[in-house]
């Protein structure tokens, strides 16, 4: 066996992902013998399935609370560092309570936005990782449209 | 004091509260920010490199950037050079594989504004690890969270859990992003588009990455 | 909390199968496109990792994994069509025309006189169809509502082309980075006034609020409706 043949093929670029593919499989079959566990202390935990149905008008994601009064009750990582913390899990908007009225399913069509729990997670106690997120969309859209005006 | 952590990383100095997401400052990851900023600098001062390219039987073909393609490649550079650094501060896993995907997209960047059929076709392959290696980063973090039920490195540190294939496939996510040992060709490809500067920023980024994800590992 | 801790090691398998299997797919694949689409199905398997947590912040984390996602997608599939080009145009020297792919083209005559079924909502709704999109995107807000937008505003430029009402090759250039423009700025006054704004002014939370929601609708929905009018 050549080893240098081996190193010539490895230094193809079209090589690489299947050669990356390969060794994740081989680390991920590795999860099969290894237990999973499920910590029950969770961060921002979720009622039971099926619990809110016809209770409440924002269905699976009623948190409590009411606007721009008493805040919702959610568990977060640090609490000491968010003054308004539930408030905006609380907020609804004018026409979201207008519509909340008439309905039982308003929560299945997330319109509560913005406001509800998971407008608290995405702009507030975890607003970084909205920001890189979009980041990546303005980027990758960058290099889209620049490579698509520029092709002639 | 309660997030005081030890780790391999040295004193800590002190952190920066946004929400959920905390980014603490060591001594390690102060210097690397420095380093990070100072070379995002030093990319939007510099004019780039003129590559001669040698022809056999022929006159000598002058590889140069022209001013469009400057201006996109020295945003990416300089996109790339602010995520990096902000990437040696930021405390949480999530927020570190989100940091590592934007990286890995500006990397892209960098090298797509080239018109050379070799270059784009590294810079895709490359784009398919990076995509690839998407699933072990973020699967990683949410195995992570679903074992010890936070996503936080200063929480985590004082754990002690055994994490060890979390770990690996975090590593290996960040291995495909890098683009570590086995897996260099299609960024070492890249690395031979003209523009010096700004392909460098790829260099820099990557080993930057490297040793911090190491130290993360280590800390949690 | 029972369901969730029960379901989730069969939801983490079934993730781990669909990923290990994808990639031994990419392992053996030799077409490049196909290379591109097993990616994607990569990422599902990642998708479900996350979402067999079962937690709120599951959710919030899901968003955030498949927009990196797509718009690694986008730019890569772009760079692999631009590679085909230049590999094509090695071969023959022809140079495709900007924008070609909305301008009309002129139709083949043909002899015979073939009924054609007219989509009659191109012609005569879709401005009042895009309009009420926009408007509910509107509502909605964040992202959810961005998509929605851009849905209405692709729906209108996509019926423009198609009934032919002289869209030039200039004028979609031109328009083109006016909305991108548009897209970058309200992402800035996003990260500026919206996240910002919760740390320095606690109180006003609610303008922040507003403001964030509205401005990543605008940011998420101009720039969705110009990636979805490309018919590539």
């Amino acid at each position: 066996m050549d080893i240098g043949r081996l190193w010539n093929y490895i230094s193809r670029p079209d090589i690489v992902p299947r050669l990356f593919a390969v060794f994740l499989c081989l680390i991920m079959i590795i999860e099969f013998f290894v237990p999973t566990s499920y910590n029950e202390d969770q961060l921002y935990p979720k009622y039971p399935p099926q619990s809110q149905v016809f209770k409440s008008s924002l269905a699976p994601y009623d948190r409590g609370g009411v606007p721009l009064k008493i805040p919702a009750d959610i568990k977060t990582q640090y609490p000491q560092f968010e003054p308004i913390r539930g408030r905006i899990t609380a907020y609804l908007t004018p026409p979201a309570i207008w519509l909340s009225e008439r309905t039982p399913y308003f929560g299945t069509t997330i319109v509560s936005t913005p406001g509800g729990i998971l407008d608290e997670i995405l702009y507030y106690t975890r607003g970084l990782d909205t920001i890189l997120e979009s980041l990546t969309l303005l980027v990758s859209f960058m290099i889209f449209s620049w490579v698509y005006l520029h092709r002639d | 004091m309660f997030l005081n952590i030890t780790s391999v990383a040295g004193e800590f100095y002190g952190y920066i509260p946004f929400g959920d997401i905390v980014l603490y400052v060591t001594e390690f990851s102060a210097i690397s920010f420095v380093i990070a900023l100072f070379f995002t600098l030093v990319v939007y001062f510099t004019k780039p490199e003129k590559q001669l390219e040698s022809q056999i039987g022929g006159f000598d073909k002058l590889n140069y950037v022209s001013l469009e393609e400057l201006k996109i490649r020295r945003l990416m550079a300089i996109l790339c050079g602010i995520c990096t650094a902000f990437a040696m501060l930021t405390g949480d896993l999530f927020n570190y594989a989100l940091f590592l995907a934007v990286i890995g997209i500006t990397n892209i960047g960098i090298v797509s504004a080239v018109k050379k059929e070799w270059v784009l076709n590294a810079a895709y392959y490359y784009g398919i690890i990076a995509m690839i290696s998407t699933l072990p980063l973020f699967g990683g973090a949410a195995l992570i969270l679903a074992k010890t039920g936070t996503l936080s490195i200063l929480e985590l540190a004082g754990k002690h859990q055994d994490l060890l294939f979390q770990k690996m496939l975090y590593a290996a996510g960040m291995v495909g992003e890098t683009g570590v040992a086995p897996f260099y060709a299609a960024k070492a490809e890249m690395f031979r588009a003209p523009g010096a500067p700004y392909i460098l920023m790829i260099h820099l980024s990557s080993l930057l990455i490297v040793i911090r994800t190491a130290e993360i590992l280590l800390t949690i | 909390m029972d369901v969730v801790q029960h379901m989730f090691n069969y939801s983490v398998f079934a993730g781990f199968v669909v990923g290990i299997l994808s990639l031994i797919a990419i392992g053996y694949q030799r077409s490049d496109i196909h290379l591109l689409i097993l990616t994607d199905v990569v990422e599902c398997a990642m998708l479900v990792i996350i979402a067999a947590l079962g937690t709120d912040l599951a959710e919030a984390l899901i968003l955030p994994g498949l927009v990196v996602g797509l718009a690694e997608f986008l730019a890569v599939s772009e760079i692999l069509i631009q590679r085909c080009k230049l590999r094509k145009k090695e071969r023959e020297k022809k140079t495709p025309k900007l924008f070609e792919e909305f301008l009309v083209v002129e139709e083949p005559k043909v002899e015979v006189d073939i009924e054609h079924p007219r989509m009659e909502i191109l012609y005569s709704a879709s401005r009042f169809i895009s309009l009420i999109l926009v408007i509910y995107g509107a509502f909605l807000t964040g992202f959810t509502g961005g998509a929605v937008m851009s849905v209405g505003l692709l729906f209108y430029l996509l019926s423009q082309g198609i009934v032919s009402r002289g869209i030039s090759s200039e004028d979609i250039k031109d328009f083109w980075e006016a909305v991108a423009g548009f897209s970058g700025i309200m992402w800035a006054l996003w990260i500026i006034l919206g996240f910002i704004g919760f740390y320095l002014f606690p109180e006003h939370y609610v303008t922040f609020l507003l403001i964030a929601g509205g401005a990543l609708a605008l940011k998420v929905g101009s720039k969705l409706g110009l990636i979805g009018d490309l018919k590539l």
